[in-house]
């Protein structure tokens, strides 16, 4: 098991920086070519929510992120855990956009998080000691043949 | 990201290449909505664009009503795999005209 451990700060390119380390740790532990991209974009929408939206604007502040890969006979099991001290944020109980709502009536909220369930296989949160902790998991199964 | 504009008679083509996200997403909508704005007829070439998050779908999505405000038009064309499912997740495939290849999107937009 190969597991990525950072800290996170708030700017686009502390962003930028984690969601590089992520990508690169999934293609080294084997993951494809657009099965990491995928993950990158799941660990966009979690990462960059945090940053924007966990503290009041202008805070300097940090959160922890964890990725661990898993090479088992199935395939890649693929984690990545979030852990802030930020407000109190349930990703997994945000209202889901209307997709088949027409130009007019489509707004933005939501969209990310959107991605991150349909992109991942299971999504658990939980409230502790003061802190948000958002997992995702996902199985990247081997190419056959 | 980078965009390199074509014209072809009174389309506008803008050939897209890189990521569009949180970083990159304000330099797109800057570069890619502009046109629209004016009303004009646009195509964008994503054959070159890898990566799109929701933040890239923000712009597809100002875009698309800015087209609609203005008397304008969008199409996508070209969509890699990876950005096709974003689009398809998220309804927008259904927002937005979206075409297999630039023939096609020239001829949406009336070429």
């Amino acid at each position: 098991m190969a597991t990525l451990r950072l800290l996170c700060g708030r700017s686009v390119a502390e962003v930028t920086r984690t969601l590089d380390a992520i990508e690169e740790h999934l293609l080294e532990a084997g993951a494809a070519v657009q099965d990491a991209m995928q993950l990158r974009i799941v660990a966009e929408e979690i990462v960059t929510n945090i940053a924007r939206c966990a503290w009041p604007a202008g805070e300097r502040r940090e959160f922890a992120v964890e990725l661990t890969v898993d090479a088992r006979l199935d395939g890649l099991h693929v984690r990545m855990t979030t852990v802030d001290d930020g407000v109190p944020f349930d990703p997994t109980t945000q209202p889901t956009p209307n997709v088949d709502a027409g130009l007019d009536e489509r707004q933005i909220g939501g969209l990310g998080m959107l991605l991150v369930r349909e992109m991942t296989d299971e999504q658990h949160y939980a409230r502790e000691d003061g802190r948000n902790r958002f997992s995702v998991e996902r199985l990247l199964h081997r190419a056959t043949g | 990201m980078n965009v390199i504009t074509e014209v072809k008679g009174e389309i506008l083509i803008h050939r897209i290449s890189g990521r569009i996200d949180t970083a990159t997403s304000p330099e797109a909508e800057g570069k890619l909505t502009a046109d629209l704005r004016q009303g004009r007829r646009v195509a964008f070439d994503m054959s070159a664009v890898s990566y799109v998050s929701s933040a890239g779908l923000r712009v597809v999505l100002m875009a698309a009503k800015l087209a609609r405000a203005n008397a304008g038009a969008v199409v996508l064309f070209g969509l890699q795999p990876t950005v096709r499912e974003v689009f398809a997740i998220s309804g927008f495939d259904r927002l937005v005209t979206i075409r297999e290849d630039e023939a096609a999107a020239l001829a949406a937009l009336g070429a």
